[in-house]
Formats: structure tokens, sequence, C-alpha cells
């Protein structure tokens, strides 16, 4: 008797489940979060959160256990390294002191705000990134505080990332070393700014620098170390003088025309419990003391002329 | 086809919760399992392909509202591993304890990779990199390791049902 055989049907149900998995993945990306889809995972993200910072309080200790298995010596050998540079900071910090409070005086009568001016809200990690292709952490604080979508977000060493969406009790935040992450940036000293972009492959951001839009001896200037800070440049998502990394590298390509700067980001994550969730958004008023001015110049490098690529060492 | 939702909804529930609240705690290597996968490998196992494919449809449906992936790339290679596993499972020896660690592991490889190729060709290009597929490896592996339990799990949940590898008279 001719019927719908087992076969044809488990066939059927087969294709019926992979147009509505690829129907369901061409409206999410259409939507950017902003659908039903999106309005769907806040609300799964609601019912989910008191559970994860229960799980978090309970289990952060195994999860540290089971992190200490893997990477005890490498563990060990940070633990030295932060030691030594926490004992050279502490003879820093008295002199810094001293040089901060007599700056913020300086700017407050001239009627220029810190980005401690910019109103905040104070949030505590709950999670990691559920996912594996992802770098996020989750907020125990959302709508209900006033943070929302794009809201950029530090820490105690700097720029920690920018929220990705909000929902009543809770936030996601995007981190700076997620491979789609991407920030406009300025090299402190040199003044050299750019679009720095963050890299699926490591945990480093890249500066690519027309050459001639940069002095040689601008590029010579630079060196291993030296600070990169957000630049609050037009449309920026992020306010200016927020600490973003260091240089790690700067190489000429091999084409001549550009040049790649890798910078490593200041975020550490692991110990990342409480960060500060700026309550600004691209085009809010920023006094125009805080935005820097570029000095470059069109003089283009010659060829054959060396760039210093300082050596590196893994970091 | 019996309706199986009373037991697996909950089921599916649970792993989902279990996954995104605790198992970002639990991470070995760098990664957490993919529980979701594995559960419905072991669902198609028990029951067949065409309920394991919508118990990972569903769970990894689930999983997806919570992740900044495309919504459907995970539904969409649990489904496809668990309805592989379904229609191959006459081939598969019955007995052994290591065979949910050899499906869970399989299950890791083949569902990794229907995740990694389907999202580079919906556009997310970090998915198309050496890292992803380190990233697709050792999450295999950690698949593996929790296999067992998920699979008991799911053999307490669907105790009374007849595993579908005994029924031949199609």
């Amino acid at each position: 008797m001719p019927g719908f055989s087992r076969d044809g049907r488990r066939r059927y149900v087969l294709i019926l489940i992979v147009l509505t998995a690829i129907t369901l993945i061409t409206l999410d990306q259409r939507a950017d979060d902003k659908g039903p889809l999106g309005g769907t995972g806040r609300v799964a993200h609601r019912i989910v959160a008191p559970i994860a910072g229960a799980a978090d309080r309970v289990f952060s200790p195994v999860g540290d256990w089971l992190a200490g298995l893997t990477d005890g010596g490498e563990l060990r050998r940070r633990n030295r390294e932060l030691t030594e540079a926490l004992l050279e900071e502490r003879a820093k910090n008295r002199a810094a002191d001293a040089a901060i409070a007599e700056n913020r005086e300086y700017r407050r009568l001239t009627g220029e705000p810190w980005l401690d001016d910019i109103d905040h809200e104070w949030a505590s990690v709950i999670a990691g990134a559920p996912g594996n292709f992802e770098r996020t952490i989750v907020l125990n604080k959302g709508s209900e505080a006033g943070i929302e979508a794009g809201f950029p977000v530090v820490g105690p060493d700097g720029l920690v990332g920018r929220v990705l969406e909000a929902w009543d009790g809770g936030s996601k935040v995007l981190l700076v070393t997620d491979g789609t992450f991407g920030v406009a940036v300025q090299l402190t000293e040199q003044r050299i700014r750019g679009p720095a972009e963050a890299q699926a492959e490591s945990r480093t951001l890249r500066l690519n620098l027309n050459v001639a839009d940069v002095t040689e001896e601008q590029i010579d200037a630079i060196e291993r170390g030296d600070d990169v800070q957000t630049c609050g440049c037009d449309g920026s998502e992020f306010p200016p003088g927020i600490p973003v990394g260091e240089v790690e590298q700067v190489e000429l390509k091999p084409s001549q025309i550009s040049v790649e700067i890798r910078i490593r980001p200041l975020l550490e994550v692991a110990s990342l419990d409480h960060v500060k969730v700026l309550l600004w958004r691209a085009g809010d008023p920023v006094p125009a003391s805080l935005t820097p001015t570029t000095t470059t110049t069109t003089t283009s490098i010659t060829p054959g002329s060396t760039i210093a690529t300082p050596t590196t060492t893994a970091g | 086809m019996r309706f199986f939702g009373p037991r697996l909804v909950p089921l599916a529930v649970t792993i989902v919760i279990t996954q995104v609240a605790l198992f970002p705690q639990l991470r070995i290597l760098g990664v957490v399992p993919d529980l979701g996968l594995v559960a419905a490998v072991a669902v198609a196992y028990r029951l067949g392909a065409e309920p394991g494919a919508w118990f990972g449809f569903a769970v990894g449906l689930g999983y997806d509202l919570f992740l900044h992936t495309p919504t459907g790339l995970s539904a969409l290679a649990y489904a496809l591993c668990a309805y592989l596993v379904g229609s191959l499972e006459r081939g598969l020896l019955r007995r052994g304890r290591w065979l949910p660690s050899f499906l869970g592991l399989a299950g890791g490889f083949v569902g990794g990779s229907i995740f990694l190729i389907v999202g580079v060709l919906a556009g997310v290009t970090d998915l198309g990199t050496v890292r992803a597929v380190s990233i697709e490896t050792r999450v295999a592996l950690y698949d593996a390791l929790v296999a067992p339990a998920v699979f008991a799990l799911v053999n307490v949940v669907l105790r009374d049902e007849q595993p579908a590898w005994r029924f031949r008279d199609d």
C-alpha cells in the first residue's frame, strides 16, 4: 500500500528541521538582536540569571581548582611576575597619587570633567561566556539600572568592552579580546590615531595605518610598552582617555604601504570581579579638552628605509 | 511515532540551564562541553533519528538564545548530528562501557564541524580559524568526558522506552 514510508517521514522531518534552522539563522543575522529572537534571548537571560549567579557563588572554587590543574605552572610564573610588578608599582604610587590629585584639581578648575564624572553604574561579574566562541561576561545589573546596549564598560586596568545586550537584572558585555570587537584608539605619546580590531586567533588588537598618514619619526618613536587609549574620535562608541592596552609590536608590511601595530590589551578576565558601566553613548557631549589632537604630516616613508621593529617575546 | 514530549521537554530545559548557568564555571582547557549535543546523541541512540533530531533542534535552539553566534546555528548542528547518529545506530555495537564516550567524542567532532562550517557560511568569520578548530577539538574531548553521565541521565528519563535498535522490522 503506498504511503509515507518511515524513511520518507524521517527525510521530511530532517528537511523541515534544516529549513527552520536556516530561516532562524537568516532572521537573526538580519535583525541583529533587535527582533523577536533577540527579545526572546533577553527573556531567557533574565530567567537564568539568578541561577547563574548562585552557580557562580557555589562553583567558582571548583572552577578555580580545575584551572589550577591545567594551568598550575603558568599561574605560578604569572604570580611571580605580578608580585614583582606590584612591588614596583607601589613605589610609584605615592608620586602618582600626588600628580593625579593635582591634575584633577586643575581640570576641575578649568571646567573639564574626568572620566569619573561620567554617569556610571558599578556591577559585578556573575558569569563568563556560556559558549566557546565568544569572549563575553555577564553582569548582575541591566536595564533596571539604566544600562543599555552599546555602553562602554571599564575595569581597574582600563577598557573591558561594551554592553551587547541588557535585560532586567543583568547584561552581557562583549570583551575587548573578542574577535568581533573594534575600537578607535590613539597612541598617547605619538598621537597616532586609528581603528584597532581584535583578532579571533589571538588576544591582541591590530591597528593598521597607511604609511602616508604618519611620519617616519612617529613610527620610529613607537616602542614596545607604549600606552594606547581610546581616542573618542568622531562617532566613536567610547569616550576618550580610557586605557586600552600597550604596544606589543610594530611591523612594516611587505607591501611597504601600511604599518601594523599590535596592541596587547590590559584586560585580565580571570581577575575581573567588578566593572564600571559608563552611561555614555556616541554623540553624548565630551569636553573639547578631552578630545586629543593629532599632529601628522604627509611625508611618505622612502622605499628601503628601515622601520624600528622591537623584538618581542610571547606574552 | 510516539510523543516523548512530557519526558524530553523537562530534560531539554534542564540541559540548557545546566549548560549556561553551571558549566561556564567548570571550564577545562578553556572550554565548556556541548551538553545539548551529547544529550541529543543519547536520545537519538535510544529512540532513533527523528526524536533525536527534534530534541537536538530544541535544546540547540534554547542554547542559541544565550550565545552571540546566530540563533539557529547550534540547533541545526545538534539536529543534524543526532539524526546522523540515529540513522547509523543499527551499525553500532550494543554493549560496552566505552560506547557513550565514543559517541560523545564522535558527536562532538561531527556536531562541532557542522557548527563551524555552517557558521562560516552564515558569515561568522571567527569560526573559520585554526583557533576555532582547536576549540572544537577540546570541546569534543570534554564531551567524551561528560557523555557517560549524560547518557545515564537520558536512560533514566527514558527508562520505560525500548531502545530504537531493538525494532528491526522497518
